[in-house]
């Protein structure tokens, strides 16, 4: 668990910093630990904190306030949450060139995969099922789950390390976890508990987190390709679409995890997403 | 030729699979080249408005071409507002549906944008999607948590002001035990240098040569860092 507001810098330092986090995805985080500083007796408001240089820091960053206006703020700490919302709306090109530069792009490109499919899938009319369709999908999901494998273990070799992603017996991989002869109910139900043993073990260093992402990512695989016999044709598109999504979060955490993440941060939000994906699944399976 | 048509650009290309108009049985999907236009782009070159990719969208049902710059030039507008608005959500909601929210923002924007978008100031409205789901969510996690009497105070406004949008409070709380365990040395110097202040400020303040209270400041990060992880175990 990373404490944000130790990171501070150098004063020359902070308006930079600060920017990076008006925009970045902590910054809740930085105002509540500034607030454990600092209290919250006196609240100032964003126009309080900045004044007449509020228009001008919306323009062209937090440099524009100054020392005593970054102090004001990082002391009053809520009226980050203001400017936020007000760079949103009405933040310059400078806020653009910050948002850019905290590396968020690689969760746009694989949220734009998901939109732009979702889109397509609802203007499209129902697929017929067809036999070199389904090879197709069937391909590019292996050649997905090989990639993902390969671009975040950086595998040069496959035979000289073993892979963390092989199957390892549990969850959606367990042996008998997609049984064929169950009702309709009882077989979500079971993928739901399937599911659940994600929590069975909470690795803490980055390298075990890794290998149980990647272990029940490979999960996600396992679904997303099997045949799924008691359901309906509906819950069979709804549970490869959802995988499918499921698939693209995973790989997200993966990515963060990646790029210096704090494991422990990493392995609670995919403690939510797998929350989520459990909750969905036991909803379906109680749906008629 | 349309605003998107004109849009040509040298830095970055995306190519886009989109399927032509059709039933079953069409021929497949055509691969097109079209060229995303990165806003950093040199000057001079023709960079599109938040309005003209906006009724590009809002033209798509109007041919198969139509329908494909649509796409593309609502990719632009994803890509151009994404980031800060997942910024913006990612202090409103929990972690774990940040990416969910953010995709049903901009489902919306699609859906809607043809029919609800008067074709002014397209960022104020798509922030104004992203409070109403918001607050929408909120109210309706509330009305499951209803008391067994019924009794209801539904949300207003002010409820997704930062005042009561702080879903943090656990880590205010306890970095805020963390640092009533830090000598008073240490608590100064934190305070100052969470406030602002530089060392210099800090030395004049409180008496200390500057190796000193870069020392304090060190020993007390290493320490509330610690604190703070051993809480969350």
């Amino acid at each position: 668990m990373t404490v944000h507001a130790l990171d501070v810098p150098e004063t020359e330092a902070i308006p930079a910093w600060l920017d990076r986090h008006v925009v970045g995805p902590h910054l809740a985080s930085l105002v509540a630990e500034l607030t454990a500083v600092h209290g919250d007796a006196e609240p100032q408001t964003l126009e309080q904190s900045l004044g007449d240089r509020l228009d001008a820091v919306l323009a062209n960053g937090l440099a524009a306030a100054g020392p005593e206006g970054c102090a004001a703020l990082l002391r009053s700490p809520r009226g980050l949450l203001e400017l936020q919302e007000r760079v949103v709306v009405e933040g310059g090109s400078h806020w653009d060139e910050v948002a850019s530069s905290t590396g968020v792009d690689i969760l746009l490109d694989g949220g734009w995969k998901r939109l732009h499919r979702s889109i397509e899938d609802d203007r499209s009319p129902a697929p017929v099922v067809r036999v070199a369709s389904w090879r197709t999908t069937v391909l590019a999901s292996l050649l997905t789950a090989a990639a993902t494998v390969l671009v975040m273990l950086g595998l040069r070799d496959l035979s000289s390390d073993p892979a963390p992603a092989k199957p390892s017996g549990w969850g959606w991989n367990r042996p008998g976890a997609l049984a064929a002869n169950e009702t309709r109910s009882d077989y979500l139900a079971g993928l739901a508990d399937s599911a659940e043993e994600w929590f069975k073990k909470r690795p803490e260093s980055a390298e075990d987190v890794a290998a149980r992402l990647l272990q029940f990512r490979h999960g996600c695989s396992t679904l997303i390709l099997a045949t799924h016999e008691p359901l309906t044709d509906e819950d069979r598109t709804w549970l490869r679409g959802k995988c499918r999504a499921w698939a693209v979060k995973l790989d997200a955490h993966l990515v963060a995890l990646e790029a210096d993440g704090d494991p422990l941060e990493v392995r609670a939000a995919a403690d939510e997403t797998i929350r989520s994906l459990i909750g969905a699944l036991r909803t379906r399976a109680t749906t008629v | 030729m349309t605003a998107c048509d004109r849009i040509e650009l040298s830095h970055r290309t995306t190519r886009l699979r989109y399927h032509r108009a059709g039933g079953v049985g069409r021929i497949g999907t055509d691969r097109v080249t079209r060229h995303v236009q990165r806003d950093d782009a040199p000057s001079g070159e023709l960079k599109p408005t938040d309005e003209m990719l906006s009724a590009a969208v809002g033209r798509r049902d109007e041919s198969a071409e139509a329908w494909g710059h649509a796409l593309h030039a609502f990719e632009v507008l994803y890509r151009r507002h994404g980031s800060k608005l997942l910024g913006f959500l990612a202090g409103r909601v929990p972690r774990g549906e940040v990416d969910d929210v953010h995709q049903t923002v901009w489902q919306r924007v699609w859906q809607f944008l043809p029919e609800r978008f008067d074709g002014n100031n397209f960022r104020a409205w798509l922030h104004q999607i992203a409070r109403n789901h918001v607050i929408d969510e909120s109210r309706r996690k509330r009305a499951d948590l209803l008391p067994e009497d019924g009794e209801q105070r539904l949300p207003d406004e002010a409820d997704l002001g930062p005042d009561s949008r702080l879903l943090e409070s656990e880590r205010r709380d306890v970095l805020a035990r963390c640092l009533e365990r830090l000598r008073e040395e240490q608590s100064q110097v934190v305070r100052g240098r969470l406030g602002g202040d530089s060392y210099d400020d800090i030395c004049e303040r409180f008496g200390l040569t500057a190796a000193r209270a870069h020392k304090l400041f060190h020993q007390a990060k290493e320490q509330l860092a610690n604190c703070f992880r051993e809480s969350f175990r």
